[in-house]
């Protein structure tokens, strides 16, 4: 059946061309059954040849080639089927066949339903071809690929001025990571003479030096950072949820933010050899979390909240990742997809009832009108805020379990994680209790409804999915990490203690620093708006800092941008233009004025060429001597 | 491993039969043209494919059972020709381009009226000329091959002979170009002096076996062939005359004259170098490396600054003469690379001219490049076959350049020459932004004055078939480059 | 005192270096293409000297070959020189300028 597996990759795009041409004339909704039906296959295929990946057969990487481009350099189209990848298309296929699903509902009237889909699937198409890549020239395609889909579908409403910039937004931050990404390409390829990953990570002991394996390291880790949105390259993704929200919910949730941490997994080989890109890694990670779940905090944006609330948990995974967590990285990948993609969903669920409603506090009291969005979405609230049984709950503490055993910075990277995981809870309970608890605060005329089944059948599964996705991989039963385990052969993985005291006593503090952050916001924002502002006052400068996102973007407009430029409105991506054009310009000045004295030569005379041909000859002929000791 | 002298002597006419079978074609073009005294040129336009298509017929033949042929039949004529993969393909090379040639420059043929029959012999003799230099192992062979090639393209630079610019380019490469003949046999005869033989693997078996303690003459001999062929292939310092013959001779023939002297002179070289003195690495390949960098920052810079499109590929042709000598340096491996970059460069050029000749006509001189403004606009299909080669020239990935580049560059760099890719990286940059004004011409700016673009059907569909192979490849080189593995490993 | 082919040769080197700085020196194109005559005649020189102290017949064999050459060049070059006269009626190489840059 392995045979099969390009079809993950065929299935999509197919849907995609298909889409492309006929789209617009099959409509609504026919379109988007297509594409669902592309994707659901693609989904089945995976399925059915993940099945010796969960018997314990699939020991060893399986290699489907599909097209050998240029093997001398380890490029083809080649699929590498492990327990990675496995879990990698599953989580992509599954939770995105569901966003197919529930988006035909939401992009439900759209002019260009159709030409979302071909999107969507195109954007499936190029995520599978990442994960499924067999070496780096075709994970740095897919790389691109899903790059670009994103900058499509971030401006799919390119009418909105702010969906056009913030799809250039998205563009250029991504170039930085990129480029990062792709001196380490060049390196690696420069060390190995190969991009495949077989040859990569199977010689990276005896080719690398631990100085070339860290400047590898920290350069993927750039290129994770801008994909992944980790600090500093963060800016681009809260400016993504401009795109429509089933987008927001399949790529700046579930599947293309976490490349980056697929990528730091799978070259866990480098890394290894690197520890102290591996603590830079996790830095970045602990960074992240603590400053976009402050951030979160101050949104009253229903998806602002969601996307610094991703950012967040992008940095929990990067965490365990550089401190060679990678089992609890990828599982916390996992459980993430389910509860984030369920967030997202059920906030365009509410932002559908409520006319395109975004502000929360405009909202309030939706419980009554939209049961079941408000079940589903209490459900993936207690999910990322940690309560056990919940899947939140077993991947974020083996994250933290992998941080305490991490010795001293380890220890301090738990503090930081846990101090966010206690924010992660209060921000997430304040956004539940401000859309639905409360009194109605909506404007005139908007009249919340439920939304169609097509929209809650999804959110229900993922509903089910958030509550027992944790239960794969628990101290009691570590399934995912034994299903992992050949994925990380060869890899010394960090692990959470394997006592159950240690386990008991941390999983207690995580839940009590979740139930606290429950607590207090429940408390505060289930009262009228004036409570809310009392409390917010209580933080003084703090509040407004977070609400303001720290000003980031105007910080980096300030110190990039030229001085003199309109500070406030100056983006971060306006920081390109003049630098890079000054030296193209410059460059091309020289170049131009070189030229036009070079030009003086060529005379057009026979005598001066001559001149110049014998000039050469002697010069070559007298070095030549000299070089071969003939004198 | 046999030694050299056991190895055959005798006559192999198969060996040679392109070539045998290009001379008689030659003939056999003139006597038709006597004989009928055609008033157009189709029956010598279908005699000039037919005996491309035999020669190219005959070197197939030979490249599939050359498996089969013995080493001790690999060397006919008293070991002054040599059958090998790298001498088929430098044949199939040519003779393609010699076929896009005559096809894209079929205008100026239709021109010249009766003395096409001249320019068509002339086209097939100096085409076995080159050939004839890329598959010897002897080095009077290998001048005789040079001599007969290039003769031959000192006639075609002045063929439309009442223009005078035609003259002053025949002039400027007969003169130029005789001297570096002259040179080039001089060395010769000095690397005869030093090691007592002609013939290229003799030298080397001599250079093998004895130590020698003034290597001085052999030194100047061996820098003298090198810079007679690095001349011939248009490197700098020794690159002069390429641009003023490019513009002077008549558009529809330039693209020929470019790519078979290249083919010709950058194989002959390999083989003399790699072939002939590995032993003398030390002393040759800082020369040649410089020469290298010299050709590419010189034949970027000024190509950068040119206004005319002709002479702004010649310039770029020396930079690329440059890129192509870069991957020469990797040692015997580097051919695979070397032959690549050749292939798809000598197609790039021929289709670029092709282009050029039929934008600005076949039989003028002089091609500005505001002659191309609009062209998007009036000849969507020349402007996108032309931009798609000289995207291929800049080498963006993607197009068959990029494959070639980057080929070269990571042979190039293996060898230990970084310094060399650093610049030569540098001088593809610049490059780029050359191509990209031309580009940008075509299709950013108003047409400006007549509209002298034409081009025949034949013409249109042989240039988008060398536009769309420069995509393929860019895409797909695996094949290709098989072929050329192959060629070294036979 | 013996003349040693060392002697030829470097009389060929001179006659070869007088040829090439006539090129360098002289402006009507006839005389420039004397001196190429003469640069392949040191040519010859040389092969028919180092073929005699080698032993060898290849280069004097050799010299028929650069005979023919020249004799093909002085062909086509006297056809060049005679077409630029009838155009420009000089055959002085400074009045082909017109290509430049």
């Amino acid at each position: 059946m392995i045979e099969l597996l390009p079809l993950v990759i065929a299935l999509p795009l197919a849907g995609a061309v298909f889409l492309h041409f006929f789209g617009r004339r099959i409509g609504e909704p026919a379109s988007g059954w297509i594409a669902t039906l592309a994707i659901g296959a693609a989904f089945v295929v995976g399925l059915v040849n993940a099945v010796p990946a969960f018997t314990g057969e699939l020991h060893h990487a399986e290699h489907v080639a599909i097209w050998d481009w240029m093997p001398a350099i380890g490029a083809s189209l080649e699929i590498q089927w492990d327990a990675l990848s496995v879990l990698m298309t599953l989580v992509v296929t599954g939770v995105g066949t569901l966003i197919h699903v529930f988006a035909i509902g939401y992009m439900h009237g759209d002019p260009r339903f159709s030409r979302f889909f071909t999107y969507l699937n195109l954007f499936a198409a190029s995520m599978l071809t990442l994960v499924l890549a067999g070496n780096f020239a075709m994970l740095f395609m897919g790389w691109e690929l899903v790059g670009l889909c994103s900058y499509l579908l971030i401006s799919f409403w390119y009418t909105k001025p702010s969906a056009a910039a913030a799809g250039k937004k998205a563009f250029v931050v991504n170039r930085i990571g990129d480029f990062g990404f792709m001196v380490a390409l060049m390196l690696i390829f420069l060390n190995f003479g190969t991009l495949s990953y077989g040859g990569v990570f199977e010689r990276a002991g005896e080719v690398l030096t631990t100085g070339t394996a860290v400047a590898i390291g920290l350069l993927l880790l750039v290129g994770a950072a801008g994909k992944s949105a980790q600090v500093p390259l963060y800016v681009w993704l809260p400016d993504a949820m401009e795109g429509p929200t089933p987008v927001s919910a399949l790529i700046h949730a579930a599947t293309m933010v976490t490349a980056g941490v697929y990528v730091v997994s799978r070259a866990a080989a480098i890394f290894e050899l690197a520890p102290a890109a591996g603590y830079a890694v996790a830095t970045v990670g602990a960074v992240t979390a603590l400053w976009a779940a402050t951030i979160a905090i101050g949104q009253s944006d229903i998806k602002k909240v969601l996307a610094y609330s991703t950012v967040s948990q992008l940095g929990y995974m990067f965490l365990a990742a550089g401190l060679g967590g990678y089992v609890a990285a990828v599982f916390h990948l996992m459980t993430h997809a389910f509860f984030k993609a369920l967030l997202f969903l059920g906030s365009g669920s509410v932002i559908h009832g409520m006319a395109d409603e975004q502000d929360m506090r405009k909202m309030g009291g939706l419980r009554k009108h939209m049961p079941t969005t408000a079940a589903t979405m209490g459900v993936a609230t207690l999910a990322i805020a940690g309560i056990p049984p919940l899947a939140g709950f077993w991947s974020k503490d083996e994250i933290l379990g992998v941080a305490f055993e991490g010795g001293t910075y380890g220890q301090v990277l738990w503090v930081v994680g846990l101090i966010t995981a206690m924010l992660t809870a209060f921000y997430m309970t304040r956004q539940w209790v401000m859309v639905f608890m409360g009194e109605p605060r909506w404007d005139d005329g908007v009249h919340p409804h439920e939304s169609p089944r097509v929209m809650t059948i999804p959110l229900v599964i993922l509903a089910v999915l958030s509550v027992v996705g944790g239960l794969v991989n628990t101290p009691f039963r570590l399934g995912l990490e034994h299903f992992l385990h050949p994925a990380f052969e060869g890899i010394d993985l960090a692990h959470p203690s394997e006592e159950m005291s240690v386990f008991a006593i941390l999983a207690a503090v995580s839940v009590l620093a979740g139930v606290a952050g429950i607590a207090v916001g429940y408390l505060v924002y289930n009262r009228p708006p004036a409570r809310w502002t009392k409390f917010q006052e209580g933080f003084g400068g703090l509040w407004t800092a977070w609400e303001q996102a720290y000003r980031v973007d105007d910080i980096y407009g300030a110190t990039i941008v030229k001085p003199g430029k309109r500070l406030a409105d100056a983006a971060a991506f306006k920081f390109d233009l003049p630098v890079i054009d000054g030296l193209v310009n410059g460059a091309g000045w020289l170049v131009r004025t070189v030229g036009s004295k070079l030009r003086v030569v060529q005379t057009g005379l026979v005598r001066n060429y001559g001149v110049l041909f014998v000039a050469g000859v002697l010069a070559a002929v007298i070095w030549m001597v000299v070089a071969g000791g003939g004198v | 491993m046999m030694t050299l002298a056991q190895l055959g002597s005798d006559v192999s006419w198969m060996a040679i039969a392109p070539e045998l079978v290009l001379a008689l074609g030659a003939a056999l073009v003139l006597l038709i043209d006597v004989q009928f005294k055609p008033k157009t040129g189709g029956s010598l336009a279908w005699t000039t494919g037919f005996v491309l298509a035999a020669a190219f017929g005959f070197a197939l033949a030979q490249w599939l059972r050359l498996a089969d042929i013995p080493i001790s039949e690999r060397f006919p004529f008293g070991r002054m020709v040599i059958v090998d993969g790298t001498g088929l393909l430098a044949r199939f090379v040519l003779l393609v381009v010699t076929g896009l040639a005559v096809a894209t420059g079929w205008r100026l043929f239709e021109r010249l009226g009766r003395r096409r029959a001249e320019a068509l012999a002339l086209i097939l003799l100096s085409a076995a000329g080159f050939q004839l230099m890329a598959v010897s192992v002897h080095l009077v062979m290998m001048f005789m091959g040079l001599e007969v090639g290039s003769i031959a393209l000192y006639v075609l630079a002045g063929i439309t002979r009442e223009r005078a610019d035609s003259d002053e380019a025949a002039m400027k490469y007969f003169l130029l170009g005789s001297v570096a003949s002259a040179v080039f046999i001089y060395g010769v005869a000095l690397t005869f002096a030093g090691t007592g033989s002609l013939n290229i693997l003799e030298q080397n078996q001599f250079l093998t076996q004895n130590i020698l303690l003034a290597p001085g003459v052999l030194l100047v001999g061996l820098a003298l062939c090198i810079i007679g062929l690095t001349f011939k292939v248009s490197a700098a310092p020794f690159h002069a005359w390429a641009p003023d013959v490019y513009q002077g001779a008549p558009a529809g023939l330039v693209g020929y004259m470019a790519a078979a002297a290249k083919v010709g002179a950058f194989i002959a070289l390999w083989r003399l170098v790699d072939l002939g003195f590995p032993t003398m690495r030390a002393s040759w390949a800082p020369v040649v490396a410089g020469i290298a960098a010299l050709s590419m920052v010189v034949g970027a810079v000024l190509a950068a600054v040119q206004s005319d499109v002709r002479r702004m590929l010649a310039y770029s042709g020396v930079a690329h003469a440059g890129f192509i000598l870069t991957g020469l340096l990797s040692g015997i491996d580097g051919i695979r690379g070397v032959w690549f970059y050749l292939a798809v460069y000598t197609l790039q050029l021929v289709g670029a001219f092709g282009v050029v000749a039929a934008v600005t006509g076949a039989s003028t001189s002089r091609s500005a490049i505001s002659d191309f403004a609009g062209l998007g606009r009036r000849q969507p299909v020349l402007a996108v076959v032309f931009s798609t080669l000289l995207l291929g020239m800049a080498g963006l990935p993607l197009t068959s350049g990029f494959i070639a580049k980057f080929g070269v560059f990571q042979d190039a760099w293996q060898a230990g020459f970084e310094w060399l890719v650093i610049v030569a990286v540098l001088a593809s940059v610049i490059a780029f932004f050359f191509y990209l004004r031309v580009i940008v011409t075509m299709f950013m700016e108003e047409p400006s004055g007549d509209d002298h673009a034409s081009v025949g059907v034949v013409a249109r569909w042989v240039l988008a078939l060398v536009a769309i192979v420069t995509v393929v490849l860019g895409i797909l080189p695996a094949p290709l480059l098989e072929l050329a593995g192959d060629a070294v490993a036979r | 005192m013996t003349v040693t082919p060392g002697w030829y040769m470097t009389l060929a080197a001179v006659l070869f270096a007088i040829g090439l700085l006539g090129i360098l020196v002289r402006r009507n194109a006839l005389i420039m293409f004397m001196c190429v005559e003469l640069m392949l005649n040191a040519v010859n020189l040389t092969f028919v000297a180092a073929g005699r102290a080698l032993g060898l017949i290849d280069g004097q064999v050799s010299v028929f070959f650069v005979l023919v050459v020249a004799a093909a060049e002085v062909v086509i070059g006297l056809a060049i020189i005679v077409a630029v006269f009838r155009q420009r009626s000089s055959a002085s190489v400074d009045e082909l300028s017109g290509l430049s840059g």
